[in-house]
């Protein structure tokens, strides 16, 4: 089969217990998982684990021992192989500018190829080079060895990018990279990510990256799968010793920046919920007994607010209902990013948040407190 | 003394012959490093062949086609090009398999065939060891072709080896200096040639 097109879109990426050995060594051992169209997913591990060999087991640069790779469910062994590769972005490790050709060339290799006419090639240059911040009339008519290595990176993106395809395999594009340029090529990358809004399979082995890129991030081991997940359930919830270390699960706070209301907000239990008619001295004997003491007060089901244990300690010998005596809660959604809310809880000097979803309906609570305990 | 004419036709002669036999060589030389470059096995025997043609000395050379092929031009021909060969064959070669290993993975990720990874990123890569390759045997060509005369092939060689018979230095100098001037006309025009072709690199 060869069809022009293997895929305009990606809805799903199976690699289905995949094995590649060379001689003794055990390059990937019977790895499976799903790449879900959209997202970024990052490869991690050490040196050897096996990131690169699964990396190009997608755009067959490398076959399989045994296992499948089916892109919206064809294997991909079904694709021309040339047309496959053509769809997809690929960067390699080691850059691989082609050192005879200029920047321009070098990205408007493949458009040449595939027969462009010359000014639909240079537009196209033109608005990659200005994409990645390189002004082209700069760097177009350089060759790869008058470029930084971050400039080299960023022309090797940019070719990637040149026939605009929907998935990308990135094996450590930023690899070479001093921290002040890898942080500022990051920041780019981020917002040309939603940009582009592609699939995109990203190997690194500095976990801070990993966590400030990836949707998701695919934990490797010596050839093995050992997690995937979202950096949340890996820090939360660490299947092994080996990815709470890596992870760093005893210093969470460091990935504050990641984390969402969902993470960590506490739960309402039903005693937590207080009828707007109750007499205020009955709900004070209730509330002495709460762990949190702060009251959600509903009126059927419609939320009338919240009051605190103190507020009603005060109120006590005063004849008034729960219902008098809240206040307009601060209200969240779970996929609300934590730091901001956290700061807006600051300025309006609140002591906790409620957490309403999509439905409407109260999921729980965000107290700083309590947030501070589970990320020490 | 010489005739101006007779000297004027070896040198034509010669001229004829040094890019006869180059263009042969050329044509046959850059695809045998191609395949040479595609299997490992006819890699082996190209190389090892052109090596052994090239420890044969030049004059057993010229000796061993006159049995296979007779006397006169082509015979003539041949045997430059058994020796111009190797230079063209090795430094292509080289050329086209020192690309970076990293050049080559990123042109097969892209998806470019096998084919056109040799014609866009390997051939422009190799084209100043090849160039070197070119001229080298251009130079070699004119220096055999000389000694081609013994076997017929006209050229400058029959004046030198004239004058070397009879011992007669104005007609040997006659067939020596020509040689030496297309000698520097070679290696200049080459030299031009590459570095037109490979300019700004
Ligand atoms: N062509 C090959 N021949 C022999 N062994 C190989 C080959 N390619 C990979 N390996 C081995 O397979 C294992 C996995 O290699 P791979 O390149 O996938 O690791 P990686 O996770 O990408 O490592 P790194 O972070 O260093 O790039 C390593 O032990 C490596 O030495
Ligand atoms: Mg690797």
């Amino acid at each position: 089969m060869t069809s022009i097109h293997p895929f305009e879109t990606i809805d799903r990426i199976e690699l289905s217990h995949l094995t590649k050995t060379y001689g003794d060594v055990t390059a990937v051992s019977d790895v499976s998982l799903d790449v879900i169209g959209g997202e970024l997913l990052v490869l991690i591990g050490g040196s050897g684990s096996g990131k690169t060999t699964t990396l190009r087991m997608v755009n067959r640069l490398i076959e399989p021992d045994s296992g499948i790779v089916r892109i919206n469910g064809t294997d991909i062994r079904e694709f021309d192989e040339v047309r496959l590769r053509r769809n997809i972005g690929y960067v390699i490790q080691q850059i691989g500018l082609f050192s005879h050709m200029n920047v321009g060339d070098n990205i408007g290799l493949i458009p040449k190829i595939e027969g462009w006419g010359k000014e639909q090639i240079d537009a196209r240059v033109h608005e990659l080079l200005e994409m990645v911040d390189l002004p082209p009339e700069i760097f177009s008519a350089r060759y790869p060895r008058e470029l930084s290595g971050g400039q080299q990176q960023r022309v090797g993106l940019a070719r990637a990018l040149v026939m605009n395809p929907s998935l990308f395999l990135m094996d450590e594009p930023f690899g070479a990279l001093d921290p002040i340029l890898r942080k500022q090529l990051q920041e780019e990358f981020l917002t040309i990510k939603y940009d582009i809004g592609r699939t995109i399979i990203f190997v690194t082995h500095d976990i801070d990256e990993a966590f400030k890129l990836g949707d998701r991030i695919c934990i490797m081991h010596e050839g093995e799968l050992v997690q995937i997940g979202t950096p949340e359930e890996l820090i939360f919830h660490p299947e092994t010793d080996q990815v709470a270390h890596l992870v760093d699960a005893n210093r969470k706070y460091r990935h504050i920046e990641t984390f969402t209301v969902h993470d960590l907000m506490s739960p309402l239990s039903k005693r937590e919920f207080y009828e707007a008619n109750m007499p205020v001295s009955e709900a004070m004997a209730k509330i002495l007994s709460d762990e949190t003491g702060i009251a959600v007060v509903m009126e059927g089901n419609n939320l009338r607010g919240t009051t605190s244990r103190q507020n009603i300690v005060r109120n006590r010998k005063k004849n008034l209902l729960l219902g008098d005596i809240t206040t307009e809660p601060i209200t969240v959604t779970p996929e609300d990013a934590l730091v901001p809310v956290l700061q807006k809880m600051k300025t309006k000097n609140a002591s906790s948040a409620l957490v309403i979803n999509r439905e409407g309906e109260v999921t729980g609570m965000l107290i700083p407190d309590s947030v501070l305990f589970h990320i020490i | 003394m010489v005739a101006l004419e007779a000297v004027l036709t070896a040198t034509i002669q010669q001229v004829i012959l040094v890019y006869t036999s180059l263009a042969v060589s050329i044509t046959l030389g850059i695809p045998l490093a191609v395949v040479a470059l595609n299997s490992h096995k006819l890699e082996k025997i190209i190389i090892t062949f052109a090596n052994l043609v090239q420890a044969i000395p030049t004059f057993a050379v010229v000796a061993i086609v006159v049995p296979l092929m007779g006397i006169g031009f082509w015979p003539a021909i041949f045997a430059i090009m058994l020796r111009a060969l190797l230079p063209i064959v090795k430094n292509t070669w080289i050329g086209l398999s020192s690309v970076d290993p990293a050049s080559i993975d990123a042109a097969t990720g892209l998806g470019l065939t096998r084919w056109q990874t040799t014609r866009f990123i390997r051939f422009p890569h190799a084209y100043p060891p090849m160039f070197a390759g070119i001229k080298f045997a251009a130079i070699l060509a004119n220096s055999v072709a000389i000694l081609t005369a013994i076997i017929g092939s006209g050229g400058l060689g029959t004046l030198v080896f004239e004058g070397l018979a009879g011992i007669n230095i104005t007609t040997m100098l006659a067939g020596a200096l020509p040689a030496i001037f297309i000698a520097i006309f070679l290696d200049v025009s080459f030299t031009r040639l590459e570095y037109r072709l490979t300019a700004g690199r």
